[in-house]
């Protein structure tokens, strides 16, 4: 069986976790928490991403598709995409001019959970707050919300090209 | 509130940590914006103050730092109460798209902390 709720699935097991403890919320559950939110967000735009590029692909290559998108590339389309002008990487050229704010906020919002998932992960100093870690969560759930709204737009496609070529726009031969 | 005087901005400042050399203005001129964006007058009622600190990211690109901290009982009911938790992404959202504006090269971090 696919796993084609994969991103669905994770938030609710995100909110889960974010809500395990009725009272004083375990540090682990939140740091869990916020790991599984960023993999609902990562698995949520590999998915749009095939079924946008590729979308007749059949579902054994729609998998192998699935594992060309990388974590660090990603972040980097991801804080390029988060500014309203966005600009070709190494480069001063233009790619998007009037960048729409909700393309904007699913890339403000991807960078952020990275991030938070990296100090979730591997920095045992964080102390997470449980408030916090829920507004994350709503920001996923907002994000999966928001998609279909923005995704036929032009630079919602080229946000998806660019989570697999982001080093290529500045190609010139 | 309480407004943050200029020692508690300090803290935890770590200078300029720019791995590529491509922020477009000055800390100094970053921080005047900070200072200004976080200012006591401009944080909802539940954020007790903030402070920031210039840094990298996890692949060491510049990054600031914001903590807004609350009160733990402030923390709780934000917990149960999902319209103001929307209130504080809202305001984390402008927050950061003001930033983002400066295009100073900082991608803005933003977290809620617990006041001591």
């Amino acid at each position: 069986m696919s796993a084609k709720m994969l991103p669905e699935h994770l938030l609710e097991q995100a909110r889960h976790l974010a809500r395990r403890e009725r009272t004083r919320p375990r540090q682990a559950s939140l740091r869990r928490a916020l790991s599984t939110a960023y993999y609902a967000l990562f698995h949520f735009l590999i998915r749009e991403a095939v079924r946008q590029i590729g979308h007749n692909l059949s579902e054994e290559n729609f998998n192998r598709a699935y594992r060309w998108f990388d974590h660090g590339a990603m972040y980097r389309v991801a804080r390029g995409f988060s500014q309203e002008t966005v600009r070709i990487p190494n480069s001063k050229e233009v790619l998007i001019q009037d960048n729409p704010r909700g393309i904007q906020f699913i890339a403000q919002h991807f960078a952020d959970l990275q991030e938070l998932r990296h100090l979730a992960d591997y920095d045992p100093g964080a102390i997470f707050v449980r408030a916090d870690v829920l507004a994350m969560t709503d920001r996923v759930a907002t994000t999966f919300l928001l998609w279909p709204a923005v995704k036929s737009s032009p630079e919602a496609n080229a946000f998806l090209l660019s989570l697999l070529l982001w080093e290529k726009w500045g190609k010139r031969s | 509130m309480q407004m943050l005087d200029s020692k508690e901005w300090k803290q935890g400042y770590t200078g300029r940590m720019n791995t590529q050399g491509e922020t477009g203005m000055d800390t100094q001129e970053l921080e005047q914006h900070l200072r200004e964006l976080l200012a006591a007058k401009r944080l909802p009622s539940f954020i007790k103050s903030a402070r920031y600190e210039l840094g990298t990211d996890h692949i060491g690109e510049p990054a600031v730092r914001i903590y807004l901290e609350i009160e733990p009982e402030v923390a709780t009911l934000l917990e149960k109460d999902k319209t103001q938790r929307d209130e504080y992404s809202e305001f984390c959202q402008n927050l950061t798209s003001k930033i983002l504006r400066l295009e100073s090269g900082y991608f803005p971090f933003i977290r809620m902390a617990e006041a001591a």
